[in-house]
């Protein structure tokens, strides 16, 4: 089973229809992803649990990424491009061994945080516009 | 406004403009260094380090010097291959060429290691004349 690192992570973005390095990933993580399910519990259901059905539909979720923020770089104005200009826009994380995450994202939140012994870091939240490209 | 490709760039997903465009062996479609884009953020591919203007709109846009298009340039370069801002020293003085798919440096022209072994091997041998020398 191949063990893959998470060092040397590139976060990319879809600027002028290429899939451009913006920034080194600090972290990243995807959440909230899955499928969906409704409740359909009837007088007729046996026993005390709950019935669910499969909507037929699946979350994306949301992926996050932290990096060391330098709003002079451009493409971390890029990021904040989106923001002033909201869009809907491509993205992949690549990892050394050639791992790609792909996924375009509805919309963006970023914000920074700094502490007196840290460098200021921008914590980005990206909400996928259906789902990762999962390998399959 | 065009900006000029100067490294290959992946197309990204539903791209439409497919002139100049090839499967490379990772089986992706990348715009090969030279391809000429036309795009309404093309300044950003400039100011990223990935690409020259190619019009003057572009190049008006971009409002960059040479010595500023040459840094972002070369800060592409490392963002791109995943160095760490702690490794950029070590990136530009030749020691590593970037990492391998365990993490591990990729040695360069400079890894300091081969110096390193030289120091062990003449320890190792100062030692054995010690041992000589004693009675």
């Amino acid at each position: 089973m191949a063990k893959i690192v998470s060092k040397g992570a590139v976060i990319k973005q879809d600027i002028a229809s290429t899939l451009t390095a913006i920034a080194q990933c600090e972290s990243f993580g995807s959440s909230g992803a899955g499928s969906e399910s409704v409740k359909c519990s009837t007088l007729d259901t046996i026993g005390n649990g709950h019935e669910y059905i499969s909507t037929g539909w699946a979350e994306g979720g949301t992926f996050d990424v932290t990096l060391q923020y330098d709003s002079e770089l451009a493409g971390h104005q890029s990021l904040t491009d989106d923001i002033t200009t909201p869009v809907e826009r491509n993205y992949s994380v690549t990892l050394t061994g050639g791992t790609e995450m792909t996924f375009t994202a509805a919309h963006i939140e970023l914000g920074f945080t700094g502490t007196i012994d840290d460098i200021v870091k921008a914590d980005i939240s990206l909400k996928l516009d259906q789902l990762i490209a999962y390998t399959t | 406004m065009k900006a000029k490709l100067i490294v290959d760039c992946q197309v990204t997903t539903g791209a439409d403009a497919l002139a100049d465009v090839v499967v490379k062996e990772d089986g992706k479609r990348w715009y090969l260094a030279g391809a000429v884009i036309e795009h309404e953020r093309a300044h950003r591919l400039v100011q990223m380090g990935v690409a020259e203007p190619a019009d003057a709109e572009c190049t008006l846009t971009c409002c960059m010097t040479t010595e500023q298009m040459k840094k972002a340039q070369l800060h592409q370069e490392m963002v791109a291959k995943g160095i760490l801002i702690e490794d950029y020293q070590r990136y530009l003085d030749g020691e590593i060429l970037g990492y391998d798919e365990d993490g591990n440096d990729i040695p360069g022209p400079h890894w300091p290691e081969a110096e390193d072994d030289d120091e062990e091997e003449s320890d190792y041998l100062i030692e054995e004349d010690d041992c000589d020398e004693q009675p």
